[in-house]
């Protein structure tokens, strides 16, 4: 099992009373999954991305149970042992395309930042070589000029490649996408999904797909997780989900799902 | 090229709108050159005499052109009060301002961006409250009144410089630099104190932002990410602040050069608009606002280098 995650639990206590935003979640992935997770604002999906992918650290929060990535838990780790996964093992691609890059760097600085990190062994021309790859390889078209260029050069559909290009440069196993396609428009969406379908296929890089846009976690996702107020209500296969959702509330995000894009998913 | 070209153009324009702004101050404001060169007792016709010989009964605009056609050819006039060319006069002070500005500046980066840092780095620790308190503090005291208590200090009681014993810099360079250093440090402080604080609050800032969180996601250390990453951005707002600092600190220098008995361009700047000495005034001004508009421009290189999505067309 590459990816398991045991009755984790997460509680903030910023407050006066603590607040409970994960509860009791569990999950397995293997090489080569694509698991959606799902559940409206709130729900906690977020959340557990986060933890997940090593990214939850303040000090008024607790986090119970273990996340084990390749049999090292991330919950109680050295830091040391955490950052060595992070960026090599899990990648990592967030919502904001926009905000999510540095902007005083250029594109292959910041695409190139992993392999500095994971492979120092590598020279400055095959980390050149490999961000130029891993540029083409998320479909961008002139990558010389786009591994110049800064990101307020780029569009938000262009950023967020580059973003994928980065968390994939070292190969991880996992990738992590937070809602990656919620700031992007419809096409661009359908471009962001069919590339994450075409690393997943070519590179076997299990994917945890965070979204409440049901329609397109039914396009891409070979299983999905659906979360509400912090506790999994439904974990199926994505078919059996859809054609059966035995929770009130699945059954309501997918009513939720725009008619002529119900119609058009039913019929495929 | 182009933007150097606007940039030449623009800053010739604002020169010669300031010096215009005081041809125009001078001739607004009451008092008579003539009359303070003769003194009250003077005859009248001595006074008109001497105004016909000065050129004052000349229209104001044909005085402001006659003057910027000297300006252009190195000549800013004679000075009424001594009678002796106003180049001379503060060719030999503008060094001192200049590098008392200078020091002050470098004192003032020195002090703030290490420990603008280190607050940041350290925020609601004990170290940081304790800075933020000695940083509350020197914002509040006026850099004349910070200059009486280096006097008493590091002058009176711990001896380390002689109070009014400043040393010429063709004299002596070294003597000339270590005296200064406490004028320097007088007017470094308060403006230390306050980018301390402006860098603490940028760094407050950015490490809200998107893009710190996917520096740690590719397995940064806490310090990569503030030093590559954090720290760059957050240094944007700082220079700005720098840029105008340092124009700032040369009006800084004019009061502080009182306090420590320096004999730079802003001891001559006070004497000179006391005793209505037009042509130094107008010289001295003309020198700071070229000055400021040297420093800005430099600001805005710094911020091109520092900021890719500044551009200088």
């Amino acid at each position: 099992m590459m990816l398991e995650v045991n009755h984790l639990s997460i509680e903030f206590h910023d407050h006066q009373l603590p607040e409970t935003v994960v509860n009791d979640f569990s999950l397995k992935m293997n090489e080569g999954d694509i698991v959606g997770l799902v559940g409206e604002s709130g729900s906690g999906k977020s959340m557990t991305a986060l933890a997940i992918a090593g990214l939850l650290s303040r000090r008024d929060m607790e986090k119970k149970g273990e996340i084990l990535m390749d049999g090292v838990n991330l919950l109680t780790c050295p830091r040391e042992a955490l950052r060595k996964l992070q960026g090599d093992k899990i990648g990592v691609i967030f919502q904001e395309p926009m905000t999510s890059l540095n902007p005083v760097y250029r594109i292959g600085w910041q695409v190139e930042e992993s392999l500095r990190i994971h492979r120092p062994q590598m020279s400055k021309e095959e980390r050149k070589q490999r961000a130029l790859e891993v540029l083409a390889a998320v479909e961008l078209s002139d990558v010389e000029r786009v591994y110049r260029a800064y990101p307020h050069q780029l569009s938000g559909g262009m950023r967020q490649r580059v973003m994928i290009a980065a968390a994939m440069v070292c190969r991880p196993k996992l990738l992590i996408a937070d809602e990656p396609t919620t700031a992007l428009d419809v096409t661009i969406q359908a471009q962001i999904v069919k590339l994450l379908q075409k690393i997943n296929r070519e590179e076997k890089t299990a994917i945890l797909f965070i979204s409440h846009d049901l329609s397109l976690v039914r396009k891409l996702c070979h299983r999905v997780v659906v979360m509400q107020k912090g506790d999994i209500v439904e974990d199926a296969d994505i078919e059996a989900v859809f054609n059966h959702p035995r929770e009130e509330y699945t059954k309501k995000l997918i009513a939720a799902i725009p008619k002529c894009e119900k119609k058009k998913t039913a019929g495929t | 090229m182009k933007y150097f070209g606007k940039k030449l153009i623009a800053m010739a324009v604002t020169i010669l709108v300031v010096s215009f702004l005081v041809f125009l101050a001078f001739a607004v404001i009451p008092g008579d050159p003539a009359i303070s060169m003769l003194g009250t007792e003077a005859t009248p016709e001595r006074v008109a005499a001497l105004r016909e010989e000065m050129g004052l009964n000349q229209p104001l605009l044909v005085r402001y052109f006659s003057w910027v056609a000297g300006v252009l050819h190195g000549d800013f006039g004679t000075s009424y009060s001594y009678q002796m060319s106003v180049t001379e006069m503060i060719g030999d002070k503008i060094p001192v301002t200049l590098m008392l500005t200078l020091l002050s500046f470098l004192i003032m980066l020195v002090i703030s961006i290490p420990l603008g840092i280190f607050t940041a780095r350290h925020e609601g620790g004990k170290a940081d409250r304790f800075i933020y308190i000695v940083n509350q503090i020197i914002m509040a005291i006026p850099p004349f009144f910070s200059g009486i208590l280096i006097t008493l200090l590091f002058g009176i009681i711990l001896r380390w410089f002689t109070p009014g014993g400043y040393v010429s810099y063709d004299v002596n360079f070294g003597q000339f630099v270590a005296y200064l250093f406490f004028p320097a440090l007088a007017i470094a402080l308060p403006k230390a104190a306050m980018a301390v604080k402006l860098l603490r609050t940028s760094v407050a800032s950015q490490v809200k932002m998107d893009y710190t969180r996917t520096a740690y996601s590719r397995g940064n250390t806490t310090k990569d990410v503030f030093y590559r990453h954090i720290l760059k951005n957050a240094l944007i707002p700082v220079i700005t602040f720098l840029g105008m600092t340092l124009a700032d600190m040369v009006a800084g220098s004019i009061i502080i050069e009182q306090v420590f008995n320096v004999p730079g361009l802003g001891r001559i700047l006070l004497t000179s608009i006391q005793n209505r000495d037009y042509p130094v005034v107008q010289a001295i001004i003309v020198c700071i606002a070229f000055l400021v508009i040297f420093v800005n421009f430099l600001v805005d290189i710094a911020y091109r280098a520092i900021d890719p999505r500044i551009t200088l067309d």
